[in-house]
């Protein structure tokens, strides 16, 4: 489990992801999902959580091989997976250690195999907040 | 004028550039600009202000003025389009409430591989241009749209 509960910078970061893979919103622009992934990346630097980080930037990498040889890593962020987001990728994930926390920002919800976790992230003048979504 | 939506990358013109990751993009040549279209998307999608061609106010105050970096990318996608009628730019990372606003485009060039329906707003007006079809109305288009992907995806 990953809980962070600490003011970053004036905005109260409330939030808890389980083991496994989740989504975070699939449907909207704007609501904090980028800055969700920044502190969870400056809480694992923090509290010395190894964590591998992958965003728009990562579209020329071989994603779901760097994943395949993670021995180790704690914590997994996907961050504009629509961009480089592929069966290979899917299958890479599943095959992570079963302790393992991934977090998947994607618009492309079709594209998504079953039994991903789903969260609703919520953003206000200074809160930012995740809320598991029951489907 | 109208917006020229690609449904696939093939039917883009030869030697338009296209976009997919209108973070870098925007990040390097895209500025806030003045007009009621960027003031509005700024603003409903972001809840954002803007103060200067590189800076905005987000929706927390305590952390000042932001570099436009920071926006999202649903609204970064809709400014690179707005101010690069030459460019196509993928609609991959747009969400539905940055969707809402395609409907207020009348230049530019977008693809959109994956359409699907969705309208959260009142106002259904469009100026689209999509295989030599000019729509009007953004529910139908969006309509017309996923019946041309289902039936790509039958053939």
């Amino acid at each position: 489990m990953l809980e962070i509960h600490e003011d970053i910078g004036g905005i109260m970061v409330d939030v808890t992801f389980h083991v496994g893979i989740s989504c975070v919103d699939l449907h909207s622009s704007g609501n904090g999902k980028t800055l969700l992934f920044d502190r969870v990346k400056a809480y694992c630097l923090k509290n010395n959580i190894a964590y591998r980080a992958y965003n728009y930037d990562s579209q020329s990498v071989d994603v779901a091989a760097e994943l395949g040889g993670l021995t180790g890593t704690v914590v997994v962020l996907l961050d504009n997976a629509d961009l480089y987001w592929s069966d290979a990728v899917c299958d890479a994930l599943t095959a992570l250690p079963e302790d393992a926390i991934v977090l998947v920002s994607i618009k492309q919800r079709r594209r998504l195999k079953t039994g991903y976790a789903l969260y609703k992230i919520a953003y206000d003048a200074d809160r930012l907040t995740a809320a598991e979504v029951i489907l | 004028m109208s917006l020229a939506v690609y449904l696939s990358r093939k039917e883009i013109p030869a030697g338009m550039p296209v976009v997919d990751r209108n973070d870098v993009y925007f990040n390097g040549y895209t500025t806030l600009g003045t007009s009621d279209f960027e003031q509005s998307v700024l603003l409903g999608v972001d809840q954002a202000v803007r103060i200067s061609d590189y800076t905005f106010r987000g929706r927390t105050a305590a952390l000042g003025a932001l570099n436009k970096s920071c926006l999202s990318t649903g609204t970064k996608t809709l400014l690179n389009i707005y101010q690069n009628s030459d460019i196509c730019f993928s609609l991959v990372e747009c969400g539905d409430n940055a969707l809402d606003y395609l409907g207020d485009l009348h230049d530019g060039n977008v693809l959109w591989e994956h359409p699907f329906f969705y309208l959260g707003r009142d106002d259904e007006s469009c100026d689209i241009i999509c295989r030599d079809r000019h729509f009007e109305n953004l529910c139908d288009f969006m309509e017309w749209a996923m019946e041309v992907q289902n039936d790509a995806g039958d053939s």
